[in-house]
């Protein structure tokens, strides 16, 4: 087997594996949609239904949970079906076009990387988690140093000054020119140093 | 009245706003996978120190500075920054292809100029009119026209007509949170005073459309432009003549169908292009690298965008996810677009709408030179663009009300619109009722009041039957009609 054949099956399997991951993503979306309706319908019991001018605070909340109880389970119904009667990749390689409108067509989802995608999330929240501890110059300083030196394998220079830039050098222009207050840290230490 | 607004609209302020604003929403709208509508949310923020008037010429001139940017890229790069610059890329890029980008370029911005400026005309001419009409539209009526441009919203852009609605659900539901609007009555608000006041659009928008889009496209290579050679910017004497009957066709079709609550500028250009295919004298040559595939195109997204301010400040409604954001930017800075505006506010309103002009004629002078900068900011390596415009969603969304809890929520739907971009659920449904939701059902419920609580009230008031049998119409014909759809080659999500 040439090369090229090697990378066309590769893709081929990295394909599958993106659809299956899809297809699980679309299952367990359409149960968290369901179980959001459910907890509206009984979080918005306690909230009256009915006043005597009207409909009261909890009549909206309850006809929405509602409908995304239904909703959710028909997408449910759908994509499970949908994962049962996709046809398998044919011998020759052609594949059967998929009736079902529910799952997104491979080509027209973006590509994303998990990794990066984790990495990113946990980056913001550890950013959210101590920016008001170390302040928002240091938190914000190692955030961006993170990206663009692990992340993005930037220079180390580079990285230093973009991440001086974004940390101190927009600390200075928000709190004295926009006069938008951004964190300070809530360690007396940092704090006297002027963090 | 509009000659004060343009009195407003040219004090030095208010152009700096105007300028700042286009050229931070090119530079936005040049960025991959970014569009207008994300643009506009990632730099609310920015806006929020400033007054009502800068903050919304600002976040006008971001929203059509976005979707030049968008041109940009399909033009020379064959990648369309977003859905309404889809179809320019057919031509567009054929021409840079033949060494005739600078001339796509300038008849896109001369296009978008003309088709802008008509529009914003008429919205000019019907705005006393129209608010008019808009202040006798009572309770039932809103609900019932809102109900229209949801059902186009889910019916036309979405891949399936169930998961328009789910989106749909879930945006008025997420605008459930806080005070009641009737009552006053705190609701979902886990006991956090934090929450009373609703949970606040920017984060919520800055996180689905921004950090979303930068999680969804995170394992793409960033496409690396090669400089086209820019030799001609000025089209020649039969470019110009090719191109004037296709940005005529284009104004029109915009602006027609900018009106519509609903529907996205990608059917516009959609549109303004299929005609192009029909009519056009040198229609065989489209596909080719054919200026009608250009001209046409642009100038009926940027007519549709100025179009869709109509229905915006006369009747309250947004028509597409980006005067959505737009509108949640008025509301953040205290103001409700809407028939009122005219008469509470005339001021502001002839200024937003004085600069509108000056915002599309500043595009044209700015952008169309600065072709070359532009190109050089796509060399910068995109994760050191991504890092900076993550610590700047960081401050925006903490900036809105100091508090971290913030920044979580962003964090929270950046994560939700990563997964409606991977399961196919539409953004643009859950936009439009995460900010009308107060509107809608204030308006349903100040209805049922009127009536002491009988539904038929929504169709004994002829106007708001007609409404709601449209509607109805429109639903029932989308959800038949998926697989004609699907032939005739339309998008399957809204421009984002």
């Amino acid at each position: 087997m040439n090369a090229e054949a090697d990378t066309l099956v590769g893709d081929s399997q990295a394909a599958v594996e993106r659809e299956r991951r899809r297809r699980w993503l679309s299952i367990a979306s359409a149960v968290v949609v369901t179980l959001v309706g459910a907890a509206a319908v009984i979080g918005s019991r306690t909230y009256p239904y009915w006043t005597p001018l009207g409909p009261g605070p909890g009549f909206f909340p309850r006809w929405l949970g509602g409908i995304l109880v239904v909703c959710g389970l028909l997408w449910l119904v759908q994509v499970l079906r949908a994962t049962r009667t996709t046809p398998a990749r044919h011998a020759d390689g052609t594949q059967e076009a998929v009736a079902q409108a529910i799952l997104v067509p491979e080509d027209e989802a973006p590509e994303y990387s998990l990794p990066t995608v984790l990495a990113i999330v946990v980056s913001l929240c550890v950013l959210a988690a101590t920016l008001e501890v170390l302040g928002y110059q240091i938190a914000m300083f190692l955030f961006v140093l993170f990206h663009l030196l692990v992340l993005g394998r930037r220079r180390l220079l580079l990285s230093l000054v973009l991440a001086l830039v974004c940390s101190v050098g927009v600390f200075v222009v928000f709190t004295r020119f926009l006069t938008v207050p951004l964190p300070a840290s809530s360690i007396p230490f940092l704090r006297d140093m002027g963090f | 009245m509009l000659l004060d607004g343009f009195g407003a609209a040219l004090s030095p302020q208010n152009l700096a706003f105007a300028l700042i604003g286009c050229l931070l929403g090119t530079i936005l709208g040049l960025l991959p996978g970014i569009g207008s509508t994300a643009g506009m949310a990632i730099l609310i923020p920015l806006t929020l120190a400033l007054d009502p008037a800068g903050a919304i010429i600002m976040l006008a001139a971001i929203f059509y500075g976005g979707a030049y940017g968008g041109t940009i890229t399909s033009v020379l790069l064959n990648i369309p920054g977003e859905g309404e610059s889809a179809i320019t890329c057919i031509d567009g890029y054929q021409m840079t292809l033949k060494g005739r980008a600078g001339v796509a370029l300038t008849t896109a911005g001369i296009g978008s100029f003309i088709g802008g400026t008509v529009a914003t005309l008429a919205l000019v001419i019907a705005a006393e009119p129209l608010s008019r009409l808009g202040l006798k539209i009572g309770p039932p009526e809103f609900f019932s026209l809102v109900l229209i441009g949801l059902a186009l919203l889910v019916g036309l852009v979405g891949r399936s007509v169930l998961l328009g609605i789910i989106s749909a659900t879930l945006g008025l539901l997420i605008a459930m949170v806080g005070i009641d609007p009737v009552m006053g009555m705190p609701r979902f608000t886990f006991g956090d005073p934090h929450f009373f006041d609703g949970i606040s659009y920017v984060p919520v928008l800055v996180g689905l459309f921004g950090l979303g889009e930068l999680l969804a496209t995170s394992g793409q290579a960033a496409p690396r432009p090669t400089a086209p050679t820019l030799r001609e910017l000025i089209p020649s004497r039969m470019d110009a003549r090719r191109s004037a009957p296709s940005i005529a066709r284009g104004t029109v079709i915009g602006g027609l169908v900018g009106l519509i609550p609903g529907v996205s500028s990608a059917i516009s250009s959609l549109l303004a292009y299929s005609t192009e295919k029909k009519v056009a004298r040198h229609r065989d040559e489209l596909g080719t690298g054919a200026i009608e595939g250009v001209a046409a195109p642009e100038t009926a997204n940027n007519s549709h965008s100025n179009a869709a301010f109509i229905p915006l400040f006369t009747l309250g409604i947004p028509a597409s996810p980006a005067i959505a954001v737009l509108m949640g930017a008025f509301l953040q800075n205290g103001i409700t677009p809407g028939p009122t505006l005219f008469t509470e506010e005339p001021e502001l309103i002839w200024t937003v709408i004085a600069s509108l002009f000056v915002g599309n004629l500043l595009l044209l002078l700015l952008n169309v030179p600065l072709v070359s900068l532009w190109t050089r900011i796509l060399a910068i390596p995109y994760s050191v663009l991504r890092a900076v415009i993550f610590a700047f969603i960081v401050i925006g969304s903490y900036a809105v009300s100091n508090s971290v809890i913030d920044i979580y929520i962003m964090v929270a739907f950046g994560v939700i619109g990563f997964v409606f971009r991977q399961v196919g659920l539409p953004l643009a449904p859950l936009v439009l009722t995460l900010i009308l939701g107060p509107f809608l059902e204030s308006a349903l419920r100040q209805s049922l009041q009127l009536s002491r609580g009988s539904f038929s009230i929504f169709v004994d008031r002829p106007l708001s039957l007609a409404f709601l049998v449209v509607a109805a119409v429109i639903l029932l014909a989308s959800v038949f009609s998926a697989s004609l759809k699907r032939r005739a080659g339309l998008p399957t999500d809204a421009e984002v």
